[in-house]
């Protein structure tokens, strides 16, 4: 019996070409989005599991609250893990790392720069697991000055594994470390990634008050992880409220494996993503997914008529509802197995593009042939269950002698349920377009909105005098003797990349008194060139001059700190400052506000800023070059060769400032351009089910359009006829979406500090994009339909 | 074989009862070969599906080979029309994906036969109606004779005992309904029992007993 459902239903695959292309392709694409955002997800979900010890560590995050400000950060001070361990047996191991213990590496003739390197505990390579290609895992970090690298470094360094094991490299400035052991490059699914770890030096002996250090712990059980939070504000109360600490200090517990998805304090090791994404993306698929089976609901079930015949037939010669049934879910399985097979071919085509877009490295088996093909089949049966069952069902259940009058089928309720699927369909379709204009939008405006400052053309490169060797006055004047240098500045910070920029306690003027309560701003070193080089507007007051020696004791302050502080004249307020290198508190004065301009990306708020002449060396650490548009890469290589002359040692590394700005949009722009792909293929799909509704109606009516045709219809008349159900339809999905992706884009929207309000023309371009795009799908059959030859329609009865 | 008591059967229109069948009462022995006759509307098609059990009424007795039908339920029923009842119609009702074979094979399917004697029971009914050679055709490919050759066969390969035929011959030339006329006399005297609707005095002279219906009733 099976065999013959097959034979029948390859046969009626073959018989109905136009339909079943409609719904195998239709099938095809919406799968293959699936497979490919399934691939995505089971990817991010499995961030960090590849540590056998995994389920049973947990990261230490800090929450401290006080009057008037607050903190919740990836970091701990330094005593906090072995007090802990010493507190609770339950603790079996802890690890603490420790960043910024990169640098210039120096191996003979070698020069290799690079900032991911960490210090961590002897402990880190027996809690985490990585594959160990030389050395011990128990003891690669016992001794101070001993580093353990990865494949890839140790391979740049060195050539290959083999030749690094065991030997000595030199960080500049400091002494010699040896390699004891090579790992396999860190997996891309981690929280935080490393190119080497060391062990910490000799003289490390952190005190409680400096936050600063990643601290992970080893649980025995990973079920005590509940009870041991339960006991953290014990710990937190006896190590640090009792010794003096003024804030409200709160430790947490994060399991490893949720970090990626789930926590984004301060200092994050890594870049994490939101699970609201993963969420979103989840969605996604499923409606994608959804809008191609109602493809398939609605094409089978409206097709139904052309089978009632058939129906009757097999069920006057003995067939059983059942019988029936299951040949209509064979003809689905048929369907949804070629779409399956289809889809997964695609896909794999498809999967270097998805990379490119989502940011992945990821292969179709990546996650084990088996468990995929299980789930592609798991996928296959349930979609096979909703998108056949109904239809099987609906078809198999009609009464014999109505249906071999072909007076079945096309009762008032399929018709309803037909109309709301297909409102369902474009409802969704809608919602998409409405994102992704939004998505675009927002990115519009946040790469082309005013920042208070000029982006462009601006170079900037790390220069690292820290023993002050060298005179940066001397470096300036190189530069500017190229006549396509305008300007040369220094400051402390790299602005638009948001790397931290120092967050400095104040005390500030109030009521011509210094306030004890503590400001928070942020504090920038520039130079007096700075603010003219970076084209920031003043407000009052004037830029910091050279010749005056009292500006040493002098700050400009942002629109934001006076707007924070309410000062209508900020001139010659007092700030409170520490001076660098003593720490004895400064009053300074305030001479200038500048306009607000943008340190970071647009997702961020502009904060209160001060900026004082760097009192030290390493606030000029960042050199910021103006150059004239023409013949960038002679001008580039010219800054090269001069930063040559005053060092001979680090790598040359700059950035132009509208491009670290143009990367923080990135994850937007990659969200924008996904969610583009998404809309055009849900629109197609959409479009592909519509068009196939629409050859089926206009067939039913071809007699009804013939006769009206011999009575006087004209063309356009007979067009408005037979796509008047359809546009009233999309007519009524806009107003359903409309309302909902408002709604949606507005929570999106929260999350930007600067963000668009969303117009109504956004509405309206979705709207007459919508129209026209149905219009054009279904014009051709209702054109086609209204302009053929009533005789040769009516002939066919 | 059968017997029809009293049977009503109406449909209500607008808050009229239109009758299709009123009052009917007509017995069928074993071995008689009837044609109803009548003229368009007057209830040919609705007597022989209610004789078929295709369609249900809504008065009177229903009684088939001892079994009455009145009283037994849907699936009882359909239980009962697939043993005893080939069916055979004016648009042949071929199922279009299936070759002649196929077509010719699916109510043993649905019978659960085994393969083997399938097989056989479809061979003895090709060589029959000497069909053999259209097998493997698909019903699109052949004559309308030939359509309702396999129809019959189809109708014939479960081994009822009554055959109903609505207009066999209506879509057909005059030879080809001949020759299907012969085909029903000759059935008729292996033994099998038929009910024909027809329009043609030539068909129905083929029978032995003619039942007239006018307005859903027997016209006598």
């Amino acid at each position: 019996m099976i065999r013959n459902h097959f034979k029948t239903a390859w046969r009626n695959l073959f018989k109905t070409k136009i339909f079943s292309i409609i719904n195998i392709g239709g099938l095809a694409l919406a799968l293959t989005a699936f497979w490919l955002i399934a691939l995505f997800i089971t990817d991010e979900l499995s961030y960090d599991k590849y540590h056998e010890k995994a389920d049973r560590i947990f990261r230490l995050a800090s929450h401290g609250r006080w009057d008037g400000g607050s903190f919740a950060i990836a970091v701990t001070s330094g005593p906090t893990a072995p007090a802990l361990k010493n507190e609770y047996p339950e603790i079996e191991q802890t690890v603490r790392i420790a960043s910024g213990a990169g640098g210039v590496i120096i191996h003979q003739q070698n020069r290799l720069k690079t900032d991911q390197v960490f210090y961590g505990d002897s402990s880190f390579f027996s809690v985490f697991t990585y594959n160990f290609i030389a050395g011990s895992p128990l003891h690669a970090l016992a001794e101070p000055q001993s580093i353990v690298l990865t494949r890839d470094l140790a391979v740049r360094l060195f050539g290959s594994v083999e030749a690094a094991f065991n030997q000595s490299i030199r960080f500049r400035n400091e002494l010699p470390c040896r390699i004891t052991g090579i790992i396999e490059d860190v997996p891309a699914r981690s929280h935080f990634s490393f190119e080497a770890i060391r062990s910490f030096p000799k003289d490390f002996n952190p005190d409680w008050g400096n936050f600063y250090l990643y601290t992970y712990l080893l649980l025995k059980e990973k079920n005590d992880a509940g009870s041991l939070q339960k006991k953290l504000p014990g710990f937190v109360e006896k190590y640090f409220h009792s010794k003096g600490m003024e804030i409200k200090y709160a430790l947490e517990l994060q399991p490893l494996t949720s970090i990626h998805l789930h926590s984004d304090l301060g200092y994050e090791p890594g870049v994490n993503r939101s699970v609201k994404s993963i969420y979103a993306f989840s969605l996604i698929a499923l409606l994608i997914l959804v809008i191609a089976v109602i493809n398939y609901i609605n094409i089978t079930t409206a097709r139904a008529s052309v089978r009632l015949k058939e129906v009757a037939v097999r069920k006057i010669i003995g067939s059983g509802r059942k019988d029936l049934a299951g040949l209509f879910l064979t003809e689905s399985f048929l369907i949804i197995l070629c779409a399956v097979l289809l889809s997964m071919a695609l896909a794999g085509f498809l999967m270097p593009a998805f990379n490119h877009l989502a940011g992945k490295e990821l292969g179709i088996w990546d996650f084990g042939m088996i468990r995929t093909l299980l789930f592609g089949a798991v996928v296959s049966f349930i979609l096979n269950v909703i998108g056949g069952l109904y239809p099987a069902l609906f078809l198999s259940g009609f009464k014999i002698i109505p249906a071999l009058r072909n007076k079945a089928g096309g009762n008032s309720f399929q018709v309803l349920f037909r109309k709301s699927l297909v409102t369902l369909q474009f409802t969704i379709t809608a919602i998409m377009m409405v994102v992704t204009l939004v998505i675009y939008r927002q990115l519009h405006f946040m790469t082309h909105t005013d920042l208070g400052l000029d982006k462009n053309q601006l170079l900037i490169f790390g220069f690292d005098n820290h023993n002050g060797k060298v005179n940066t006055h001397e470096l300036k004047n190189e530069l500017l003797k190229k006549a396509a240098i305008k300007q040369v500045a220094y400051a402390g910070s790299l602005l638009g990349n948001n790397q931290n920029i120092d967050i400095k306690a104040l005390n500030v003027e109030n009521n011509g008194a210094i306030d004890p309560n503590i400001t928070l701003a942020n504090g920038l070193f520039i130079d007096e060139a700075y603010i003219p080089a970076m084209g920031i507007k003043m407000k009052q007051g004037r830029n910091f001059n050279k010749q005056l020696a009292t500006d040493s004791n002098a700050v400009i302050i942002n629109e934001a700190f006076a707007r924070d502080k309410g000062w209508e004249n900020a001139l010659g307020k007092k700030i409170e400052v520490l001076a660098d290198s003593n720490r004895r508190a400064v009053i300074k004065t305030v001479i200038g506000v500048t306009k607000d301009f943008h340190a970071y990306s647009l997702q961020h708020k502009i904060e209160p800023m001060v900026m004082e002449l760097p009192a030290s060396m390493s606030g000029k650490n960042n050199v910021y070059v103006r150059i004239s548009g023409q013949n960038v890469p002679e001008t580039i290589q010219f800054v090269k060769n001069t930063f040559r002359k005053f060092d001979a040692e680090t790598p040359f590394e700059y950035s132009f400032l509208d491009q670290n700005f143009r990367k923080q949009y990135e994850s937007e722009e990659k969200q924008g351009q996904l969610m583009l792909v998404f809309t055009v293929l849900t629109m197609v799909i959409a479009c592909l089910g519509l068009f196939g509704l629409i050859t089926f109606t206009t067939r039913q009516r071809i007699k009804e359009i013939g006769i009206r045709k011999v009575f006087g219809a004209s063309t356009g008349s007979l067009v408005k006829l037979l796509s008047l159900d359809m546009v009233q339809l999309v007519v009524l999905s806009l107003l359903v979406a409309f309302p909902v992706s408002w709604w949606v884009m507005n929570t999106w929207l929260e999350d930007f500090a600067y963000r668009i309000s969303i117009s109504w023309e956004i509405f309206l371009f979705t709207g007459c994009t919508g129209l026209l795009i149905v219009g054009i799908t279904i014009s051709y059959q209702a054109i086609r339909a209204a302009a053929a030859n009533p005789v040769k329609s009516l002939r066919t009865e | 074989m059968l017997e029809l008591k009293g049977i009503y059967k109406w449909v209500n229109t607008g808050g009229n009862r239109v009758y299709l069948l009123k009052d009917v009462d007509l017995s069928v022995n074993e071995g008689e070969f009837i044609s109803i006759m009548g003229p368009s509307g007057s209830g040919k098609s609705t007597l022989l599906n209610v004789i078929g059990m295709l369609d249900d009424f809504n008065e009177g007795q229903y009684t088939f080979l001892q079994e009455p039908v009145h009283t037994l339920k849907e699936k009882q029923r359909s239980a009962l029309y697939r043993q005893y009842i080939g069916f055979v119609f004016q648009a042949y009702h071929l199922i279009d994906e299936l070759t002649v074979y196929e077509n010719i094979e699916t109510p043993l399917l649905y019978q659960d036969i085994k393969s083997s004697e399938r097989k056989a029971l479809v061979a003895d009914m090709l060589d029959r109606f000497n069909i053999v050679g259209k097998k493997d055709l698909f019903p699109a490919q052949l004559s309308g004779g030939q359509q309702q050759l396999v129809g019959i066969a189809r109708a014939l390969i479960a081994k009822p005992r009554l055959l109903l035929a609505d207009e066999p011959t209506g879509n057909l030339n005059s030879k080809q309904g001949e020759e299907i006329m012969e085909l029903f006399a000759r059935l008729n005297k292996e033994g099998m029992t038929i009910i024909q609707v027809t329009h043609s005095e030539k068909n129905a002279a083929y029978g032995s007993r003619i039942v007239n219906l006018l307005d859903g009733r027997i016209d006598i």
